[in-house]
């Protein structure tokens, strides 16, 4: 995964999250899935997710009695602004920097 | 139960004390570290719960390889011992009430008192004792050798009666 987002602004493992799901915009991941990804503690993960559904980037859906699986909203203006600027990102970066 | 209390040399003239055959350690203000805890949700917010979880990780694992070292006992008998260590015979960081781990699945849960960080901390909305939830995580991981994650359910910070931490393999 290419960390665009923790390159431009900084580490922050809510940016890695986000970054993840701009990345993978139609995949549905639960807690472990979403640490094994970004090589972090799910109880780190499991830190910042609440802010990331209280800020209507991500959803939740019940995938079993107490499991649940995340998701990009796309419905969202302000989530389809941040993926169009991560694809632009990575485009200058892939240009400018030949990465 | 283990009455031994732990010695700590003084090496004169010099900075230095350590403990268990060497280990430099300091003596602070329980309210240091929250001191410093606070410092950093009051610049990065939230966040730094992630910051002082994934902090105790580390100093759980590091912590644990010296005790395995210095103690003969493993498992059940070595936790016994680690509760121990950790209230006033020891480093004085919080009173083992209650510890059940399931030796086979990999889970269970820890419920302390007198946690430093929540004691000193004052009243919250959330659980605050972050940097020991990860270091019981990163202890336990040292001795199962399995991946482990930790959520605190209970905290004297939001007004519960004691700190409780519950783990998950995965």
């Amino acid at each position: 995964m290419r960390k665009m987002l923790n390159k431009l602004f900084g580490t922050s493992i809510y940016l890695l999250v986000l970054d993840l799901f701009l990345d993978n915009p139609e995949k549905y991941m639960n807690l472990r899935e979403i640490a094994r990804r970004v090589d972090k503690n799910p109880g780190s993960i499991s830190r910042v997710i609440p802010r990331l559904l209280e800020e209507e980037f991500l959803k939740k859906v019940e995938v079993g009695k107490v499991m649940y699986a995340y998701h990009l909203n796309r419905e969202d203006d302000l989530v389809q602004l941040l993926i169009d600027f991560r694809k632009r990102l990575e485009k200058l970066y892939k240009d400018r920097f030949n990465e | 139960m283990c009455e031994e209390v732990y010695e700590i040399d003084r090496v004169q003239n010099e900075a230095w004390i350590r403990m268990l055959g060497g280990v430099r350690v300091v003596i602070m203000r329980a309210g240091t570290l929250v001191d410093l805890q606070k410092g950093v949700e009051a610049i990065i917010g939230d966040e730094a719960s992630v910051v002082f979880y994934e902090a105790g990780i580390r100093a759980g694992k590091n912590s644990t390889k010296v005790l395995l070292e210095e103690w003969e006992e493993r498992d059940r008998e070595f936790l016994k011992r680690w509760g121990d260590f950790y209230k006033s015979a020891g480093v004085g960081w919080f009173k083992l009430e209650e510890i059940e781990i399931d030796f086979e699945k990999r889970n269970g849960y820890i419920r302390i008192k007198q946690s430093f960080i929540a004691e000193e901390y004052g009243s919250s909305d959330r659980p605050v004792c972050h940097f020991l939830g990860g270091f019981f995580v990163g202890v336990l991981e040292e001795i199962f050798g399995e991946k482990l994650m930790c959520k605190q359910i209970k905290c004297i910070s939001k007004g519960d009666p004691y700190c409780e931490f519950q783990f998950e393999k995965y």
